[in-house]
């Protein structure tokens, strides 16, 4: 992965301009996608808890890498938005699962030494597609470019918010981070 | 339907620990120790850590494994000079006899870069939960989220 930080900072850059574009994204949406970026790196789980010792402990071998994959971005978009109201439920999934591809493709575009990224499309198939070659996942440049596009999405709905979109009222739209 | 979504999240963390090694294009760094001669002209993408730096090679332990990655003409990316002992390195390359290594290509992860990942990634986690904290509130009767 890039830093966790690249992840959300794009999620919420790139949601936020959806957000000024279309009434059909509320600002609520916004940090859902923010989640569905974070989604694929549960797999760091195995930091606190090794998979090996959970799969011996249930006589079974244990992979969290399953859920850094499409299958695994699916089953917790829907899973994710069983949490929600109804009335939400169809944007906050399409949040998750938007937050969850660009994650994916993100990685995909990590420096890998054979040249191959992960099998990122997994259940469907094994396929490794030619990874990026863009950056490390230590590298610092991809979150300062991340900062830079978040801090000016956070600036464009700060601006939307002193200019009311409708005199009647002078509502303000919501520029809750 | 959430019980479905956990049992299926649950399915394939199972499926995939059970088949992703017969998936592999690569042999497991702990086969590769236990048997060494057995991959002797095999190629691996090894991440492992780096143990010792010679003047024109690395030395490299993933695991049990410990093995000296050499640079044959023509090898691409970071050489011995740019590697520190404890980094984290990608090596790919070619099992050679004498427990050696023909990279193709060698990638290392500086240690500082490795800590900033760590940190802001700590960052990320705290502002993702306190953006969607001012959104939404968790809900008891039934569990899962409403808006704030």
């Amino acid at each position: 992965m890039p830093d966790l930080l690249t992840h959300v900072l794009l999620a919420y850059a790139g949601a936020s301009a959806l957000h000024l574009a279309t009434d059909r994204v509320p600002a609520r949406v916004v940090p859902v996608a923010m989640v569905g970026a974070a989604f694929p790196d549960v797999t760091k789980l195995y930091l606190l808890v090794p998979p090996e010792r959970v799969g011996a402990w249930l006589g079974v071998p244990l992979s969290y890498w399953g859920w850094h994959t499409l299958g695994g971005v699916l089953v917790a978009t829907v899973g994710g938005a069983m949490l929600f109201p109804a009335a939400d439920r169809r944007r906050v999934a399409l949040a998750l699962f938007g937050g969850g591809v660009t994650h994916l493709v993100l990685d995909s575009l990590i420096v890998r030494a054979d040249g191959l990224a992960p099998q990122y499309l997994y259940p469907f198939t094994w396929w490794e597609p030619p990874a990026g070659m863009l950056y490390l996942s230590s590298d610092v440049w991809p979150s300062l470019v991340a900062l830079a596009l978040a801090a000016t999405a956070f600036a464009a709905r700060y601006r939307a918010a002193r200019t009311p979109t409708d005199p009647a009222t002078g509502e303000a739209p919501d520029v809750r981070l | 339907m959430l019980a479905c979504c956990l049992l299926a999240a649950a399915g394939l963390a199972v499926h995939h620990g059970a088949t992703a090694d017969a998936n592999d294009r690569y042999p497991e760094p702990a086969e590769v120790a236990a048997d060494y001669d057995a991959h002797v002209g095999q190629q691996i993408h090894l991440w492992g850590h780096v143990a010792a730096v010679h003047e024109s090679s690395l030395t490299v332990t993933s695991g049990p494994l410990r093995i000296r990655v050499t640079y044959p003409p023509g090898a691409a990316g970071d050489r011995p000079a740019d590697a520190n002992v404890g980094e984290l390195v990608q090596v790919y390359g070619t099992f050679e006899p004498a427990r050696e290594l023909a990279a193709e290509r060698v990638v290392v992860s500086s240690d500082a870069g490795r800590q900033y990942m760590f940190v802001v990634s700590g960052l990320a986690a705290l502002l993702t939960l306190g953006a969607f904290g001012r959104h939404w509130r968790p809900t008891v009767r039934e569990p899962g989220f409403g808006r704030a």
